[in-house]
Protein backbone atom coordinates (compact mmCIF):
# COMPACT_ATOMS: atom_id res chain seq x y z
CA UNK A 1 0.00 0.00 0.00
CA UNK A 2 1.24 3.50 -0.71
CA UNK A 3 0.80 6.14 1.57
CA UNK A 4 1.72 9.86 1.95
CA UNK A 5 3.61 11.12 5.19
CA UNK A 6 2.26 14.41 4.56
CA UNK A 7 -1.59 12.98 5.28
CA UNK A 8 -1.39 9.63 7.31
CA UNK A 9 1.58 10.17 9.77
CA UNK A 10 0.60 7.83 11.96
CA UNK A 11 2.76 4.48 12.16
CA UNK A 12 2.30 1.82 14.80
CA UNK A 13 3.40 -0.98 13.51
CA UNK A 14 6.43 -3.12 14.19
CA UNK A 15 8.04 -4.54 10.85
CA UNK A 16 9.89 -7.38 9.89
CA UNK A 17 11.98 -5.11 7.62
CA UNK A 18 12.39 -0.82 6.62
CA UNK A 19 14.07 -0.31 3.21
CA UNK A 20 15.05 3.52 3.10
CA UNK A 21 14.62 4.45 -0.57
CA UNK A 22 13.13 3.37 -3.37
CA UNK A 23 15.37 3.33 -6.33
CA UNK A 24 16.32 0.50 -8.18
CA UNK A 25 17.48 -1.25 -4.78
CA UNK A 26 15.16 -0.32 -2.45
CA UNK A 27 11.83 -1.79 -4.69
CA UNK A 28 13.87 -5.18 -6.01
CA UNK A 29 14.65 -5.58 -2.02
CA UNK A 30 10.48 -5.06 -1.24
CA UNK A 31 9.89 -7.24 -4.10
CA UNK A 32 11.35 -10.11 -3.34
CA UNK A 33 11.51 -9.83 0.84
CA UNK A 34 7.50 -9.39 0.28
CA UNK A 35 7.31 -12.57 -1.25
CA UNK A 36 8.59 -14.35 2.07
CA UNK A 37 5.17 -12.72 3.99
CA UNK A 38 7.06 -10.70 6.26
CA UNK A 39 5.74 -7.40 6.57
CA UNK A 40 8.01 -4.37 5.14
CA UNK A 41 8.03 -1.02 5.30
CA UNK A 42 9.48 0.98 2.31
CA UNK A 43 10.95 4.64 2.58
CA UNK A 44 10.39 7.38 0.07
CA UNK A 45 11.74 10.90 1.09
CA UNK A 46 10.67 12.68 -1.91
CA UNK A 47 6.96 12.67 -3.64
CA UNK A 48 5.98 10.14 -6.06
CA UNK A 49 6.77 12.87 -9.06
CA UNK A 50 10.08 15.16 -9.08
CA UNK A 51 9.62 18.37 -7.30
CA UNK A 52 12.16 20.99 -6.35
CA UNK A 53 11.44 21.67 -3.05
CA UNK A 54 12.27 17.58 -2.53
CA UNK A 55 15.74 18.06 -4.61
CA UNK A 56 16.86 20.38 -2.90
CA UNK A 57 17.93 18.08 -0.25
CA UNK A 58 20.72 16.80 -2.53
CA UNK A 59 22.76 19.97 -2.21
CA UNK A 60 26.27 19.43 -1.80
CA UNK A 61 29.76 21.03 -0.40
CA UNK A 62 31.51 20.09 -3.25
CA UNK A 63 35.44 20.81 -2.54
CA UNK A 64 37.07 18.31 -4.66
CA UNK A 65 36.48 17.17 -8.23
CA UNK A 66 33.01 18.41 -8.93
CA UNK A 67 30.59 15.44 -10.02
CA UNK A 68 27.09 17.71 -10.28
CA UNK A 69 25.90 15.18 -7.15
CA UNK A 70 22.77 17.61 -6.58
CA UNK A 71 21.40 16.81 -10.50
CA UNK A 72 22.81 13.54 -11.11
CA UNK A 73 20.67 11.82 -8.65
CA UNK A 74 16.61 12.42 -8.31
CA UNK A 75 15.08 12.58 -4.93
CA UNK A 76 11.30 10.83 -5.70
CA UNK A 77 10.01 7.61 -6.19
CA UNK A 78 11.84 5.21 -8.37
CA UNK A 79 14.99 7.06 -7.75
CA UNK A 80 17.37 7.85 -10.09
CA UNK A 81 16.45 5.16 -12.31
CA UNK A 82 13.87 7.80 -13.14
CA UNK A 83 17.08 9.27 -16.01
CA UNK A 84 18.87 6.58 -15.86
CA UNK A 85 20.39 5.45 -19.46
CA UNK A 86 19.40 1.82 -19.58
CA UNK A 87 23.23 0.43 -20.37
CA UNK A 88 24.06 -2.61 -18.44
CA UNK A 89 26.84 -5.11 -18.22
CA UNK A 90 27.48 -7.27 -15.56
CA UNK A 91 30.70 -7.37 -13.45
CA UNK A 92 33.28 -9.88 -15.18
CA UNK A 93 34.85 -12.23 -12.64
CA UNK A 94 38.04 -10.93 -12.97
CA UNK A 95 36.14 -7.80 -11.09
CA UNK A 96 36.47 -9.86 -7.90
CA UNK A 97 40.12 -10.43 -7.92
CA UNK A 98 41.25 -9.83 -4.59
CA UNK A 99 44.37 -7.92 -4.62
CA UNK A 100 45.15 -4.78 -3.19
CA UNK A 101 44.90 -1.22 -4.66
CA UNK A 102 46.22 1.23 -3.16
CA UNK A 103 46.01 -0.75 0.31
CA UNK A 104 42.71 -1.54 0.31
CA UNK A 105 41.64 -5.13 -0.83
CA UNK A 106 39.64 -5.71 -3.16
CA UNK A 107 35.89 -8.03 -3.02
CA UNK A 108 35.25 -10.09 -0.32
CA UNK A 109 32.99 -12.72 -2.89
CA UNK A 110 33.54 -14.10 -5.67
CA UNK A 111 32.02 -13.99 -9.28
CA UNK A 112 29.56 -17.14 -8.06
CA UNK A 113 28.23 -14.76 -5.97
CA UNK A 114 26.31 -12.87 -7.98
CA UNK A 115 26.16 -14.94 -11.04
CA UNK A 116 23.26 -16.80 -10.12
CA UNK A 117 21.05 -13.79 -10.10
CA UNK A 118 21.93 -12.81 -13.51
CA UNK A 119 18.80 -13.94 -15.33
CA UNK A 120 16.58 -12.52 -12.57
CA UNK A 121 18.22 -9.05 -13.05
CA UNK A 122 17.54 -8.98 -16.75
CA UNK A 123 14.28 -9.68 -16.40
CA UNK A 124 14.00 -6.87 -13.96
CA UNK A 125 15.57 -4.51 -16.47
CA UNK A 126 14.06 -5.67 -19.11
CA UNK A 127 16.94 -7.17 -20.99
CA UNK A 128 16.40 -9.54 -24.02
CA UNK A 129 17.82 -12.84 -21.62
CA UNK A 130 18.11 -15.26 -25.11
CA UNK A 131 19.93 -12.01 -26.88
CA UNK A 132 22.42 -11.44 -23.65
CA UNK A 133 25.59 -9.48 -23.81
CA UNK A 134 26.68 -9.07 -27.13
CA UNK A 135 29.94 -7.62 -28.40
CA UNK A 136 28.70 -4.65 -30.38
CA UNK A 137 31.52 -4.73 -33.25
CA UNK A 138 33.91 -7.10 -34.32
CA UNK A 139 36.91 -8.01 -32.74
CA UNK A 140 39.13 -5.35 -34.77
CA UNK A 141 42.31 -4.62 -32.30
CA UNK A 142 45.19 -7.11 -32.23
CA UNK A 143 45.92 -7.29 -28.27
CA UNK A 144 44.70 -5.13 -24.92
CA UNK A 145 41.09 -4.77 -25.92
CA UNK A 146 37.90 -6.63 -27.03
CA UNK A 147 34.52 -5.30 -28.15
CA UNK A 148 32.62 -4.01 -25.60
CA UNK A 149 29.82 -6.38 -24.90
CA UNK A 150 26.31 -4.90 -23.22
CA UNK A 151 22.71 -5.24 -23.46
CA UNK A 152 20.07 -2.02 -23.27
CA UNK A 153 17.47 -1.84 -21.17
CA UNK A 154 14.32 0.27 -22.62
CA UNK A 155 15.57 2.22 -20.13
CA UNK A 156 13.29 0.52 -17.04
CA UNK A 157 11.89 3.31 -14.93
CA UNK A 158 10.99 1.35 -11.71
CA UNK A 159 8.04 3.96 -10.99
CA UNK A 160 6.43 3.53 -14.08
CA UNK A 161 6.95 -0.52 -13.50
CA UNK A 162 6.77 -1.26 -10.17
CA UNK A 163 4.78 1.64 -8.18
CA UNK A 164 1.39 -0.11 -8.52
CA UNK A 165 2.98 -3.41 -7.46
CA UNK A 166 3.75 -2.07 -4.71
CA UNK A 167 0.81 -0.35 -3.99
CA UNK A 168 -1.00 -3.89 -4.59
CA UNK A 169 1.28 -5.56 -2.62
CA UNK A 170 -0.35 -6.59 1.20
CA UNK A 171 2.47 -6.48 3.40
CA UNK A 172 4.45 -3.76 1.75
CA UNK A 173 3.72 0.12 3.59
CA UNK A 174 5.28 2.57 1.37
CA UNK A 175 5.47 5.81 2.66
CA UNK A 176 6.33 8.69 0.53
CA UNK A 177 7.62 11.89 1.75
CA UNK A 178 9.08 10.34 4.83
CA UNK A 179 12.65 11.08 5.20
CA UNK A 180 14.77 9.40 7.49
CA UNK A 181 16.39 11.42 9.98
CA UNK A 182 17.96 9.03 12.76
CA UNK A 183 18.57 5.48 14.10
CA UNK A 184 18.51 4.66 17.43
CA UNK A 185 20.16 1.80 18.50
CA UNK A 186 19.99 -0.09 21.85
CA UNK A 187 21.90 0.55 25.02
CA UNK A 188 24.71 -1.73 23.56
CA UNK A 189 25.10 -0.16 20.66
CA UNK A 190 25.07 -3.45 17.92
CA UNK A 191 21.26 -2.99 17.06
CA UNK A 192 19.20 -0.39 15.46
CA UNK A 193 15.79 -0.37 17.63
CA UNK A 194 14.15 2.17 15.44
CA UNK A 195 14.32 4.71 12.59
CA UNK A 196 13.55 8.18 13.08
CA UNK A 197 11.21 9.69 9.71
CA UNK A 198 10.04 13.50 9.23
CA UNK A 199 7.68 14.72 6.38
CA UNK A 200 8.04 18.42 4.99
CA UNK A 201 5.81 20.08 7.76
CA UNK A 202 8.39 18.69 10.37
CA UNK A 203 6.14 16.00 11.79
CA UNK A 204 7.87 12.64 13.04
CA UNK A 205 7.56 9.46 13.94
CA UNK A 206 9.27 6.77 15.36
CA UNK A 207 9.15 3.30 13.64
CA UNK A 208 10.30 -0.19 14.96
CA UNK A 209 11.24 -2.87 12.74
CA UNK A 210 13.62 -6.08 13.23
CA UNK A 211 15.92 -5.42 10.46
CA UNK A 212 16.65 -1.97 8.75
CA UNK A 213 18.32 -1.91 5.17
CA UNK A 214 19.23 1.65 3.55
CA UNK A 215 19.17 1.67 0.11
CA UNK A 216 20.50 5.95 -0.25
CA UNK A 217 22.96 5.65 -3.33
CA UNK A 218 26.67 6.13 -3.01
CA UNK A 219 26.44 9.56 -1.47
CA UNK A 220 23.51 9.78 0.86
CA UNK A 221 23.97 6.36 2.40
CA UNK A 222 26.92 7.60 3.70
CA UNK A 223 26.00 11.36 4.64
CA UNK A 224 22.55 9.29 7.00
CA UNK A 225 24.86 7.03 8.59
CA UNK A 226 27.26 10.01 9.51
CA UNK A 227 24.45 12.53 10.41
CA UNK A 228 23.25 9.30 13.02
CA UNK A 229 25.60 10.91 15.59
CA UNK A 230 22.82 11.40 18.60
CA UNK A 231 24.70 7.67 20.21
CA UNK A 232 27.96 7.47 18.64
CA UNK A 233 29.81 10.80 17.69
CA UNK A 234 31.36 9.34 14.94
CA UNK A 235 27.94 7.93 12.93
CA UNK A 236 26.54 4.82 13.18
CA UNK A 237 28.97 1.96 11.75
CA UNK A 238 31.83 4.19 11.70
CA UNK A 239 34.32 3.16 14.46
CA UNK A 240 37.34 2.76 12.07
CA UNK A 241 36.17 5.83 9.99
CA UNK A 242 35.39 4.09 6.41
CA UNK A 243 31.73 5.73 6.06
CA UNK A 244 32.13 8.02 2.91
CA UNK A 245 35.62 6.92 2.29
CA UNK A 246 36.74 5.78 -0.90
CA UNK A 247 34.35 7.63 -2.95
CA UNK A 248 34.51 6.06 -6.60
CA UNK A 249 33.30 7.19 -10.20
CA UNK A 250 33.43 6.09 -13.83
CA UNK A 251 35.86 8.81 -15.22
CA UNK A 252 35.09 10.37 -18.58
CA UNK A 253 38.22 11.52 -20.21
CA UNK A 254 38.63 13.55 -22.63
CA UNK A 255 41.64 11.40 -24.07
CA UNK A 256 42.20 12.81 -27.66
CA UNK A 257 40.26 12.52 -31.18
CA UNK A 258 41.17 10.31 -34.32
CA UNK A 259 40.16 9.64 -38.14
CA UNK A 260 38.96 6.45 -39.54
CA UNK A 261 41.56 5.75 -42.46
CA UNK A 262 38.88 3.78 -44.12
CA UNK A 263 35.55 6.61 -44.75
CA UNK A 264 33.17 3.89 -46.00
CA UNK A 265 32.75 2.52 -42.21
CA UNK A 266 32.59 5.19 -39.32
CA UNK A 267 30.68 2.61 -37.14
CA UNK A 268 30.74 3.80 -33.99
CA UNK A 269 32.98 1.51 -32.29
CA UNK A 270 33.15 0.49 -28.16
CA UNK A 271 35.96 -1.56 -26.92
CA UNK A 272 36.75 -3.06 -23.36
CA UNK A 273 40.45 -3.70 -22.54
CA UNK A 274 41.39 -7.28 -21.26
CA UNK A 275 42.07 -8.98 -17.98
CA UNK A 276 45.96 -9.59 -19.19
CA UNK A 277 46.59 -6.14 -20.39
CA UNK A 278 45.11 -4.60 -17.15
CA UNK A 279 46.74 -7.38 -15.03
CA UNK A 280 50.41 -7.03 -16.43
CA UNK A 281 49.84 -3.12 -16.82
CA UNK A 282 48.41 -2.94 -13.10
CA UNK A 283 45.36 -0.39 -13.56
CA UNK A 284 41.86 -0.30 -13.52
CA UNK A 285 39.68 -1.34 -16.51
CA UNK A 286 38.30 0.82 -19.33
CA UNK A 287 35.47 1.18 -21.50
CA UNK A 288 36.70 2.81 -24.84
CA UNK A 289 34.35 4.56 -27.40
CA UNK A 290 35.33 6.06 -30.66
CA UNK A 291 32.35 7.51 -32.36
CA UNK A 292 32.25 10.19 -35.12
CA UNK A 293 30.55 13.33 -35.17
CA UNK A 294 27.53 12.96 -36.53
CA UNK A 295 26.40 16.43 -38.19
CA UNK A 296 30.02 16.30 -39.80
CA UNK A 297 29.48 15.75 -43.56
CA UNK A 298 31.25 13.20 -44.83
CA UNK A 299 31.99 14.29 -48.29
CA UNK A 300 33.99 17.37 -46.51
CA UNK A 301 36.33 15.22 -44.71
CA UNK A 302 37.16 12.99 -47.01
CA UNK A 303 39.74 14.73 -49.07
CA UNK A 304 41.18 16.36 -46.07
CA UNK A 305 41.59 12.61 -44.55
CA UNK A 306 42.67 11.16 -48.14
CA UNK A 307 45.04 14.48 -47.98
CA UNK A 308 46.87 13.04 -44.76
CA UNK A 309 47.54 9.45 -45.14
CA UNK A 310 48.94 10.24 -48.54
CA UNK A 311 51.42 13.02 -46.99
CA UNK A 312 52.55 10.27 -44.62
CA UNK A 313 53.04 7.92 -47.70
CA UNK A 314 54.50 10.60 -50.06
CA UNK A 315 58.63 10.81 -50.08
CA UNK A 316 58.18 14.12 -48.83
CA UNK A 317 60.85 14.97 -46.17
CA UNK A 318 60.74 13.97 -43.09
CA UNK A 319 61.02 17.71 -41.34
CA UNK A 320 58.28 18.68 -43.69
CA UNK A 321 55.90 15.44 -42.94
CA UNK A 322 56.12 16.25 -39.16
CA UNK A 323 55.17 19.46 -40.01
CA UNK A 324 52.56 18.52 -42.37
CA UNK A 325 51.26 16.16 -39.94
CA UNK A 326 51.24 18.97 -36.36
CA UNK A 327 49.35 21.62 -38.95
CA UNK A 328 46.73 18.68 -39.53
CA UNK A 329 43.53 19.88 -38.48
CA UNK A 330 40.33 18.02 -39.55
CA UNK A 331 36.42 19.01 -38.29
CA UNK A 332 35.50 15.84 -38.85
CA UNK A 333 37.78 14.30 -36.43
CA UNK A 334 35.96 11.83 -34.32
CA UNK A 335 36.44 12.15 -30.38
CA UNK A 336 37.67 9.08 -28.10
CA UNK A 337 35.19 9.03 -25.06
CA UNK A 338 35.98 7.02 -22.14
CA UNK A 339 34.16 4.57 -18.80
CA UNK A 340 37.03 4.23 -16.58
CA UNK A 341 37.47 2.26 -13.26
CA UNK A 342 38.42 4.19 -10.45
CA UNK A 343 40.16 3.03 -7.97
CA UNK A 344 39.30 2.94 -4.27
CA UNK A 345 41.04 5.61 -2.54
CA UNK A 346 40.59 6.91 1.18
CA UNK A 347 40.76 10.36 -0.24
CA UNK A 348 38.25 10.80 -2.14
CA UNK A 349 35.64 10.90 0.01
CA UNK A 350 31.90 12.23 1.31
CA UNK A 351 31.90 13.53 4.93
CA UNK A 352 29.73 16.50 6.63
CA UNK A 353 29.57 19.65 5.92
CA UNK A 354 28.83 22.48 8.45
CA UNK A 355 25.83 23.34 6.16
CA UNK A 356 22.76 22.11 6.98
CA UNK A 357 19.22 21.28 5.31
CA UNK A 358 15.81 22.32 6.54
CA UNK A 359 15.66 18.80 8.85
CA UNK A 360 19.07 20.37 10.16
CA UNK A 361 20.83 17.43 9.06
CA UNK A 362 24.00 18.18 7.70
CA UNK A 363 24.73 18.42 4.05
CA UNK A 364 27.38 15.81 2.24
CA UNK A 365 30.66 17.25 1.60
CA UNK A 366 31.51 15.56 -1.62
CA UNK A 367 34.94 15.61 -2.10
CA UNK A 368 36.08 13.83 -5.25
CA UNK A 369 39.67 12.93 -5.79
CA UNK A 370 41.49 10.88 -8.13
CA UNK A 371 44.93 9.58 -7.40
CA UNK A 372 48.29 8.48 -8.85
CA UNK A 373 47.18 4.87 -9.65
CA UNK A 374 43.84 6.52 -12.03
CA UNK A 375 45.91 8.82 -13.80
CA UNK A 376 48.22 5.78 -14.90
CA UNK A 377 45.23 3.97 -15.82
CA UNK A 378 44.11 6.59 -17.97
CA UNK A 379 47.58 7.60 -19.59
CA UNK A 380 47.96 3.65 -20.24
CA UNK A 381 44.62 2.99 -21.81
CA UNK A 382 44.77 5.95 -24.23
CA UNK A 383 48.05 5.21 -25.23
CA UNK A 384 47.45 1.46 -25.75
CA UNK A 385 44.72 2.34 -27.79
CA UNK A 386 46.32 4.74 -30.08
CA UNK A 387 48.64 1.88 -30.99
CA UNK A 388 46.39 -0.60 -31.04
CA UNK A 389 44.04 1.69 -33.66
CA UNK A 390 46.99 2.82 -35.61
CA UNK A 391 48.38 -1.12 -35.75
CA UNK A 392 45.16 -2.58 -36.95
CA UNK A 393 44.66 -0.21 -39.88
CA UNK A 394 41.64 1.40 -38.41
CA UNK A 395 43.43 5.28 -38.45
CA UNK A 396 45.17 7.57 -36.55
CA UNK A 397 44.43 8.53 -32.69
CA UNK A 398 45.62 12.39 -31.99
CA UNK A 399 45.99 12.70 -28.06
CA UNK A 400 45.72 15.43 -25.62
CA UNK A 401 48.35 16.75 -24.55
CA UNK A 402 47.94 16.14 -20.84
CA UNK A 403 48.26 12.62 -21.87
CA UNK A 404 51.46 12.79 -23.09
CA UNK A 405 52.93 15.36 -20.54
CA UNK A 406 52.79 14.18 -16.83
CA UNK A 407 52.94 17.27 -15.47
CA UNK A 408 49.71 18.78 -16.70
CA UNK A 409 46.72 17.82 -14.92
CA UNK A 410 43.54 15.27 -16.34
CA UNK A 411 40.55 16.92 -17.03
CA UNK A 412 37.71 14.36 -16.54
CA UNK A 413 34.06 14.02 -16.00
CA UNK A 414 31.97 11.68 -14.28
CA UNK A 415 28.96 9.01 -15.68
CA UNK A 416 26.76 9.41 -12.52
CA UNK A 417 27.63 6.07 -11.06
CA UNK A 418 28.42 6.86 -7.07
CA UNK A 419 29.95 3.79 -5.48
CA UNK A 420 32.46 2.41 -3.04
CA UNK A 421 31.13 4.48 -0.15
CA UNK A 422 30.52 1.98 2.71
CA UNK A 423 32.49 -0.68 0.80
CA UNK A 424 32.32 -4.09 1.73
CA UNK A 425 35.72 -6.20 3.53
CA UNK A 426 35.95 -9.19 5.32
CA UNK A 427 38.16 -6.59 7.64
CA UNK A 428 36.30 -3.72 9.34
CA UNK A 429 39.36 -1.67 9.26
CA UNK A 430 38.72 -2.03 5.51
CA UNK A 431 35.29 -1.64 4.85
CA UNK A 432 31.90 -1.17 6.01
CA UNK A 433 29.86 -4.21 5.52
CA UNK A 434 30.15 -7.92 5.31
CA UNK A 435 30.24 -10.10 2.64
CA UNK A 436 26.50 -10.32 3.40
CA UNK A 437 26.52 -6.38 3.12
CA UNK A 438 25.68 -6.01 7.18
CA UNK A 439 27.29 -3.32 8.77
CA UNK A 440 30.05 -5.00 10.88
CA UNK A 441 29.36 -3.54 14.24
CA UNK A 442 25.37 -3.72 14.08
CA UNK A 443 23.77 -6.90 14.18
CA UNK A 444 20.57 -5.65 12.09
CA UNK A 445 21.78 -3.00 9.75
CA UNK A 446 22.13 -3.37 6.02
CA UNK A 447 23.27 -1.89 2.99
CA UNK A 448 22.10 -2.16 -1.17
CA UNK A 449 23.13 0.25 -3.71
CA UNK A 450 26.63 0.43 -5.31
CA UNK A 451 27.81 2.20 -2.18
CA UNK A 452 28.80 -1.66 -1.01
CA UNK A 453 31.28 -2.25 -4.45
CA UNK A 454 34.60 -2.92 -3.25
CA UNK A 455 35.85 -2.08 -7.00
CA UNK A 456 33.86 -0.40 -9.84
CA UNK A 457 35.25 -2.33 -12.87
CA UNK A 458 34.00 -0.35 -15.84
CA UNK A 459 30.69 -1.27 -16.22
CA UNK A 460 27.37 0.60 -15.45
CA UNK A 461 26.33 -0.30 -11.85
CA UNK A 462 22.66 -0.84 -12.50
CA UNK A 463 23.25 -4.71 -13.35
CA UNK A 464 25.25 -5.54 -10.72
CA UNK A 465 23.31 -3.43 -7.59
CA UNK A 466 20.37 -5.53 -8.90
CA UNK A 467 22.23 -8.86 -8.74
CA UNK A 468 23.68 -7.82 -4.86
CA UNK A 469 20.14 -6.78 -4.11
CA UNK A 470 18.86 -9.90 -5.07
CA UNK A 471 21.50 -12.05 -3.47
CA UNK A 472 20.91 -10.03 0.16
CA UNK A 473 16.97 -11.19 -0.21
CA UNK A 474 18.10 -14.06 -0.31
CA UNK A 475 19.92 -13.73 2.62
CA UNK A 476 17.75 -12.19 4.69
CA UNK A 477 14.85 -14.55 3.86
CA UNK A 478 16.77 -17.56 4.57
CA UNK A 479 17.39 -15.56 7.94
CA UNK A 480 14.43 -14.74 9.04
CA UNK B 1 67.13 28.99 -25.61
CA UNK B 2 67.21 25.24 -27.62
CA UNK B 3 70.10 25.10 -29.76
CA UNK B 4 68.56 25.51 -33.28
CA UNK B 5 68.95 22.32 -35.28
CA UNK B 6 69.70 21.59 -39.15
CA UNK B 7 67.87 19.64 -41.48
CA UNK B 8 71.21 16.81 -41.14
CA UNK B 9 70.74 17.05 -37.70
CA UNK B 10 67.39 16.23 -37.00
CA UNK B 11 67.19 13.58 -39.75
CA UNK B 12 70.84 12.17 -38.28
CA UNK B 13 68.98 12.02 -35.00
CA UNK B 14 65.94 10.64 -36.03
CA UNK B 15 67.04 7.89 -37.62
CA UNK B 16 69.56 6.98 -34.38
CA UNK B 17 66.26 6.79 -32.78
CA UNK B 18 64.24 4.78 -35.33
CA UNK B 19 67.20 2.57 -35.90
CA UNK B 20 68.12 1.70 -32.37
CA UNK B 21 65.98 -0.88 -31.47
CA UNK B 22 67.34 -2.90 -34.58
CA UNK B 23 70.59 -1.86 -34.95
CA UNK B 24 72.38 -1.39 -31.36
CA UNK B 25 70.23 -3.80 -29.43
CA UNK B 26 73.29 -6.15 -29.23
CA UNK B 27 75.92 -3.30 -28.16
CA UNK B 28 73.28 -1.59 -25.58
CA UNK B 29 70.28 -2.94 -23.74
CA UNK B 30 67.08 -1.88 -24.28
CA UNK B 31 66.92 1.71 -23.10
CA UNK B 32 69.82 2.95 -25.59
CA UNK B 33 66.77 4.57 -27.72
CA UNK B 34 66.16 6.92 -25.18
CA UNK B 35 69.67 8.04 -24.31
CA UNK B 36 68.87 10.69 -27.15
CA UNK B 37 68.49 14.04 -25.12
CA UNK B 38 64.84 15.39 -25.24
CA UNK B 39 66.43 19.04 -26.04
CA UNK B 40 67.78 17.46 -29.26
CA UNK B 41 64.12 17.19 -30.92
CA UNK B 42 61.96 19.33 -31.96
CA UNK B 43 59.04 19.80 -29.42
CA UNK B 44 55.96 18.86 -31.45
CA UNK B 45 57.92 15.22 -32.02
CA UNK B 46 58.04 12.71 -29.56
CA UNK B 47 59.89 9.51 -29.72
CA UNK B 48 57.28 6.90 -27.57
CA UNK B 49 58.64 3.44 -27.99
CA UNK B 50 60.56 1.46 -30.34
CA UNK B 51 58.01 1.60 -32.64
CA UNK B 52 56.15 4.53 -32.08
CA UNK B 53 56.36 7.97 -31.94
CA UNK B 54 53.73 11.13 -31.03
CA UNK B 55 53.62 14.36 -33.52
CA UNK B 56 52.00 17.13 -32.02
CA UNK B 57 50.06 14.06 -30.28
CA UNK B 58 49.03 12.12 -33.25
CA UNK B 59 50.39 8.78 -32.35
CA UNK B 60 51.75 6.94 -35.75
CA UNK B 61 54.46 3.82 -36.34
CA UNK B 62 57.93 5.32 -36.36
CA UNK B 63 58.16 3.19 -40.41
CA UNK B 64 55.05 5.54 -41.98
CA UNK B 65 57.60 8.35 -41.12
CA UNK B 66 60.76 6.50 -42.31
CA UNK B 67 58.92 4.55 -45.28
CA UNK B 68 55.46 5.79 -45.54
CA UNK B 69 52.09 4.40 -44.91
CA UNK B 70 51.39 1.16 -45.98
Amino acid sequence: MLFDFNVQTTIDKNYDFCIVGTGPAGITLARELSTSGKTILLLEAGGLNYSDESQDFYKCESVGHDGWPQYTRLRYFGGTSNHWSGRCRPFDSSDFDTQKINGLPGWPIQYSAVQPYLEEAMNILDLDIEQGFKPINKDLLKDHFSPDAFSKSPPTRFKGKYLSEIDAAKNIDCYYNATATDLTLDESHLTVTNIEISNYKNYKSTISANKFILCLGGIETPRFMLNCNNQIKAGIGNSNDMVGRCFMEHLNVPMGSFIYRNLDNTARMQFYTDDNFVSVINIGKSNVTLGIIKKVKSYGRTKAIKTFFKNLACKMEIEDKVQFISDFKCPGMGNIGTLIEQSPNLNSRVSLSKETDDFGLSRAKFDWQINDFDKKTIRETGMAMAKEFSSAGLGIVRLADFMLDKTLDIPFGHHNHHMGTTRMSENPKYGVVDKNSKVHELDNLYIAGSSVFSTGGACNPTMPIIQLCLRLAEHLKAKS
Amino acid sequence: MPQPINRRGFITTFLLVTAAPSTLANKSPYGASLTIPPKSMPDKFTPIDDKFVSVNGWILPTKTLTRGAE
